[in-house]
């Protein structure tokens, strides 16, 4: 049974036993991992109190072949990631991110992804109040384009023809939509220049300038839920989607 | 299902017990005087029949309101709101505190679907009512990042009410070595730190 010691992200945690803890890793080298976490619900434990949501770090973990359930011998906190648990709405983007890799991600190791969740959840959380929706929408767009689902802003999702703003956007098809390819019956969203480039700047990994209020905000965050669910999610329930978008909702109308 | 197969489906739901478990504790069963399961059996029985969660605080009692909620030697004054009903026991064998609780019956955990919706806080509210002669809410929460979560969220509800919010404190335990601490418990007791004589 090799042990290895592979950069790592805590996608969930469960309680196993009185003392123990059943956790769900994004790592860099070996792709999603399950594993055995014995005795890190005790308080004296020395991996337990790192061993918590989004926490990032570096695992060792006990591998062992042919089976599902590994065992996680030691965790090196490096980032707890304390300020994502400040407020409502940035914490529900970080579960959202985490539903992401949780449910989406290759079981096999992907660099890419790791990267992105990183980054992201790095910062989501540093971002100022009035960075946060953007940093979110960000990290979010920039995972769905590691896994493969970048949408096509410039040319047409279907026949790759060159498309000017204002854009025809099709969470469904894939982003823009040439006039020939624009079904009738289908619900569509308008982007102007301004929306156009703040995506583009959000997929890039920049805040977009003029900053978003919070009703464009709103209307990106549903601009990439949908998309998610027809492209990313499939048929899976995404509960952490549906609970930032509420809770960002009710941050601002309150 | 034969009554064998039956008890170690029931078993194997239970939290911790795998397959193995349940069928060595159905055959443990098998071989004790029947007596044993019977008494078992009523203890399950009456668990669901009489045990409910108390209407004022949600902490789970056979009489309603519970003991801790009518005991006049508490403090009204003061309310600690944990996460479960196990964890009112916790506080309670430390011995320290005199006040009341109040049980949300979970945590903030959007991967869950846990929303706010499905904890208990309305009543917590309506115990701060203006009639309340609730002082202080102390937030037990555990010190996970959903706990911490839900704590924030909790304070941004309670604050508007004129209360006093209160966290428990977090570092380093007692009788531990600072040497094998982790680094975010030294974090933590560090800005959590304290000026020496204060109680």
């Amino acid at each position: 049974m090799p042990l290895i010691a592979t950069p790592a992200i805590v996608l969930k945690v469960t309680p196993y036993s009185e003392t123990s803890k059943i956790v769900r890793l994004l790592t860099r080298d070996h792709g999603l991992v399950s594993a055995l976490a014995r005795g890190a619900r005790r308080p004296r434990s020395p991996t337990g109190a790192g061993l918590d949501l989004f926490a990032s770090g570096v695992a060792a973990v006990r591998m062992k072949p042919q089976t599902d359930l590994q065992n996680l011998t030691g965790f090196d906190c490096t980032r707890a990631h304390a300020n994502l648990a400040g407020d409502m709405a940035r914490f529900g983007a970080a579960a959202a991110l985490t539903e992401l890799a949780l449910k989406c991600a290759p079981a096999e190791p992907h660099p890419e992804l790791f990267e992105r969740l990183a980054e992201g959840l790095d910062a989501l959380d540093r971002a100022g109040s009035d960075e946060a929706d953007a940093a979110a929408l960000s990290a979010c767009w920039r995972f769905v384009g590691a896994l493969g689902f970048e949408p096509a802003l410039d040319a047409c999702a279907v026949c790759g023809t060159p498309v000017a703003a204002p854009v025809t956007f099709s969470a469904v098809q894939g982003g823009a939509l040439c006039k020939a390819h624009r079904g009738d019956g289908e619900r569509h969203t308008k982007l102007g220049e301004a929306d156009r480039d703040a995506l583009r700047a959000l997929l890039d990994g920049r805040w977009p300038d003029p900053p978003l209020d919070a009703r464009h905000a709103a209307s990106h965050r549903r601009l990439l839920m949908t998309f998610i669910r027809h492209h990313v999610a499939e048929d899976r329930p995404m509960p952490a989607l549906v609970f930032w978008d509420r809770e960002s909702w009710n941050a601002t109308s309150s | 299902m034969s009554a064998i197969e039956e008890l170690v489906a029931e078993f194997a739901r239970l939290p911790g017990i795998g397959r193995k478990t349940a069928q060595r504790l159905t055959f443990f069963l098998l071989k004790q005087p029947r007596e044993t399961s019977a008494r078992l059996a009523r203890a399950v029985a009456a668990l669901g029949e009489r045990v409910r969660a108390c209407s004022r605080c949600g902490n789970l009692t056979e009489a309603d309101p519970c003991a801790i909620c009518t005991d006049p030697r508490r403090d009204g004054a003061v309310v600690c709101v944990v996460e479960e009903a196990s964890d009112v026991l916790a506080i309670e064998r430390a011995g320290e505190y005199r006040g009341l609780y109040h049980v949300l019956g979970g945590r903030l955990s959007p991967l869950d679907g846990v929303g706010p919706d499905a904890l208990n806080v309305p009543a917590l509210l309506e115990r701060l009512g203006p009639n309340g002669a609730v002082r202080e809410v102390i937030v037990a929460t555990n010190p996970s990042v959903e706990g911490e979560a839900t704590a924030h969220y909790l304070e941004r509800l309670l604050r508007p009410a004129g209360v006093s919010v209160t966290r428990l404190a977090r570092g380093l335990p007692v009788g531990g070595e600072l040497e094998y601490a982790d680094s975010v418990t030294i974090a933590q007791a560090l800005s959590a730190r304290r000026e020496m004589g204060e109680r």
